[in-house]
């Protein structure tokens, strides 16, 4: 097949080209450290405070402790900015719009509950679990187990009426059910805080995927301009064998940087990427989803300098959009849905669900399903714009 | 002799300009053909249409019986192509190239490898062969830019100025080269604005100009459309600014302004040298030398277009 033969030859071309290589590879790896180590901060405790609305229905005191005493000790305070809301339905809604990073509410009758034995708090996250948000609930988990433990001490102190030692008393563990409710994202998917390193690893490495997939457009112009592609154009091949094989060629280049990528963060910033399977069917999907965009920007420019000038003012957009930059996860609802009409917001969040939700491939179906569609997709679009236009025009 | 090559009414225009136009001649096998003609003349175009780079608004180009419009990939197969471009990957050594270029045409293994030996050999590069591209001279660029159009061993080699930009030595290398190829049978289409190496190669050849074929023959045919007539070259001091007057003279047939002087083909050079002078001085400019030439191409060229080949 000749097309593997034009594909072999491109990478060839970009293993001798140690500028684009080191660009490609290293740049990303450098920049993965250098974004890892300013946000380690800022992703954990120095977060700004989050918008936390509340309702408390309680009559009694327990509902107090939580708002009064514990959401505002210190160690919490400096994160959490507690609003009392006015309506429930609104509050939730306002979660859901990204307004506010939780909702807490202590339902009527909860303490009386508590020492019964019982009893729910109920918290209402962003469906897609900010860091700071992942927080909150961990906080009322930890008031509810407290709530738990000590409600099971006074039962047997009372019980034995405070005669025995307490190591003596026998505590009845399943006869008390305190706990916090937790709705939407706030379960297990999230119960891992993102480390910055991993996920910078993650954005980088896909932001310089699409920085690859532009370079491959670039080579298809300069094959142009040295005349390498009309000499092709004047062997014995169907037209369709070079444009495959220079697809191919951009996509096993795009395949062999994000790999370089992922292998060589695992290796030296231990970066744990998640499921091999997983991030094998993600690799090769993102490639091929990238590399539609490269043929599509190979096709809408005249010279090597306009692909590669187009090449950057597509792929910025794209990486601030795709999270890249920001993480997808603390981006506000409309840019998190914007992200879904990129590659690379696809991506990236496959790789985020391999990373910290401990996702399988079985996760990540409906990604690779969109990012082989979406590659094929953009093929379509560069085969009508180059046959609209001719390859060597 | 039946042609191997067939070219037949070939259009091509771009933007409505005409590059080609009712373009048709016929190669027979083991001759070297030439194109000739100036730059803009149309030769690329033409040679690209030959090579299958881009289909003709109108006409088609039989090669040993297929046609390149229906069949292009059998066509393309029998065709070597060098291209007025060295179109190599400069980072890759010539044997990395001449490899890629092999395979696309369908040699693989132990054959390639054999075949990339013998055109390394045959272009003098083996002992440079690993080397990337990008360090070698022109003359050498321009060697394996020839030697990737001959691993397939084409029965047809088409050549577009294959030495625009080299040196006398490598230009000497190249031509010879040609010659040997020719001699073991190959046809050659090749095209030139360098007379002299048309003159040497070629056993037929087309004079084009403006996208039209406006002769073609041997050799001697070429020169009976001029006659027995001679080129006059003088270099006038200062120059002419409307030669028109030379052409009243008997036996004057064309006159054209060089950055030297004037050219002129008439009848008999000897003869006329007097009069032609005295025309000159008469105008106020002085004649610094004189040269006369028997006919060539060049003539052929003058005498049918009023124009010299490097205009």
């Amino acid at each position: 097949m000749h097309l593997f033969t034009i594909a072999k030859k491109d990478v060839l071309l970009l293993i001798r080209d140690r500028k684009a290589l080191l660009t490609l590879v290293g740049t990303p790896l450098i920049l993965t450290f250098i974004l890892g180590m300013a946000f380690q901060g800022m992703w954990s405790a120095e977060t700004p405070p989050a918008r936390v609305l509340w309702i408390n229905e309680d009559e009694g005191e327990f509902g107090d402790i939580l708002f009064s005493d514990v959401l505002t000790m210190e160690g919490v305070r400096e994160w959490v900015r507690l609003e009392q809301a006015q309506d429930r339905q609104d509050a939730r809604e306002q979660v859901q719009r990204g307004r506010a990073t939780a909702y807490i509410e202590v339902p009527q009758g909860f303490s009386q509950s508590v020492r019964e034995g019982e009893g729910r708090i109920i918290v209402v996250g962003d469906p897609a679990s900010s860091i700071r948000a992942n927080m909150i609930p961990r906080v009322v988990q930890r008031f509810a187990t407290e709530l738990s433990s000590r409600t099971i001490i006074y039962q047997a102190l009372g019980e034995h009426q405070v005669t025995l030692p307490i190591e003596e008393i026998e505590l009845e563990l399943e006869q008390v059910e305190i706990s916090a409710r937790i709705e939407d994202g706030f379960d297990q998917r999230s119960s891992e805080v993102p480390i910055p390193m991993d996920y910078y690893a993650a954005g980088m490495g896909v932001m310089y995927l699409l920085f690859t997939v532009s370079h491959g457009a670039g080579t298809f112009l300069r094959e142009r301009e040295a005349y390498t592609l009309h000499r092709m154009y004047q062997a014995p091949l169907l037209g369709w064998e070079i444009g495959a094989g220079k697809f191919t060629g951009i996509f096993l280049t795009a395949c062999l940087q994000l790999t370089a990528v992922i292998v060589f963060s695992h290796l030296v910033y231990g970066v744990a990427w998640g499921d091999p399977l997983g991030v094998a069917a993600l690799t090769v999907t993102a490639a091929f989803g990238a590399s539609g965009i490269g043929l599509v920007i190979a096709a809408l420019s005249k010279t090597q300098s306009a692909a590669d000038a187009l090449g950057t003012a597509v792929v910025l957009p794209l990486a601030v959009l795709g999270g890249s930059m920001m993480p997808l996860f603390a981006m506000p609802p409309v840019m998190r849905t914007l992200s879904k009409l990129t590659v690379n917001g696809w991506a990236l969040e496959g790789y985020v669900r391999l990373m910290f939700e401990k996702g399988s491939i079985n996760d990540l179906l409906p990604h690779l399903g969109v990012l082989v569609g979406m590659g094929i997709g953009f093929v379509v679009l560069a085969s009508l714009l180059f046959s609209r236009r001719g390859a060597l025009s | 002799m039946k042609a191997f090559v067939e070219v037949k009414d070939l259009g091509k225009a771009y933007q409505g300009r005409a590059a080609v136009e009712n373009l048709s001649f016929t190669i027979p096998p083991g001759h070297i053909f030439g194109l000739l003609g100036p730059n803009g003349a149309g030769k690329t175009t033409t040679i690209s249409i030959i090579s299958g780079l881009f289909p003709p608004d109108k006409g088609d180009v039989i090669v040993d019986g297929h046609s390149l419009l229906t069949h292009p990939a059998r066509a393309k197969a029998l065709m070597g192509v060098v291209p007025q471009e060295i179109a190599l990957y400069t980072t890759l050594s010539a044997r990395e190239n001449l490899h890629f270029w092999g395979r696309l045409y369908g040699l693989k293994g132990d054959a390639l490898k054999v075949r990339v030996e013998q055109v390394l050999e045959r272009v003098g590069l083996s002992d440079r062969a690993n080397e990337a591209i990008k360090g070698y001279s022109g003359g050498m660029k321009r060697r394996i830019n020839i030697a990737a159009g001959l691993l397939h061993e084409p029965r047809l080699l088409l050549l577009d100025e294959p030495t625009v930009g080299v040196d006398p030595q490598s230009r000497r290398a190249i031509l010879d080269m040609i010659k040997d190829l020719n001699a073991s049978g190959m046809t050659v289409l090749y095209t030139s604005h360098y007379m002299e190496e048309v003159q040497e190669l070629c056993s037929l050849v087309a004079i084009m100009d403006q996208g039209r074929i406006v002769a073609h023959g041997t050799q001697e045919e070429l020169h009976r459309v001029v006659g027995e007539h001679d080129l006059v070259r003088l270099e006038v001091d200062p120059p002419l600014e409307d030669p028109s007057f030379l052409q009243s003279i008997l036996g004057v047939f064309a006159v054209n302004i060089t950055p030297e002087g004037v050219d002129l083909t008439v009848s008999d050079g000897h003869t006329l040298l007097a009069t032609i002078i005295a025309a000159i001085t008469q105008q106020g400019a002085a004649v610094n030398a004189v040269r006369i030439e028997r006919p060539n191409l060049e003539t052929v060229f003058l005498h049918l277009t009023g124009r010299m080949l490097r205009n």
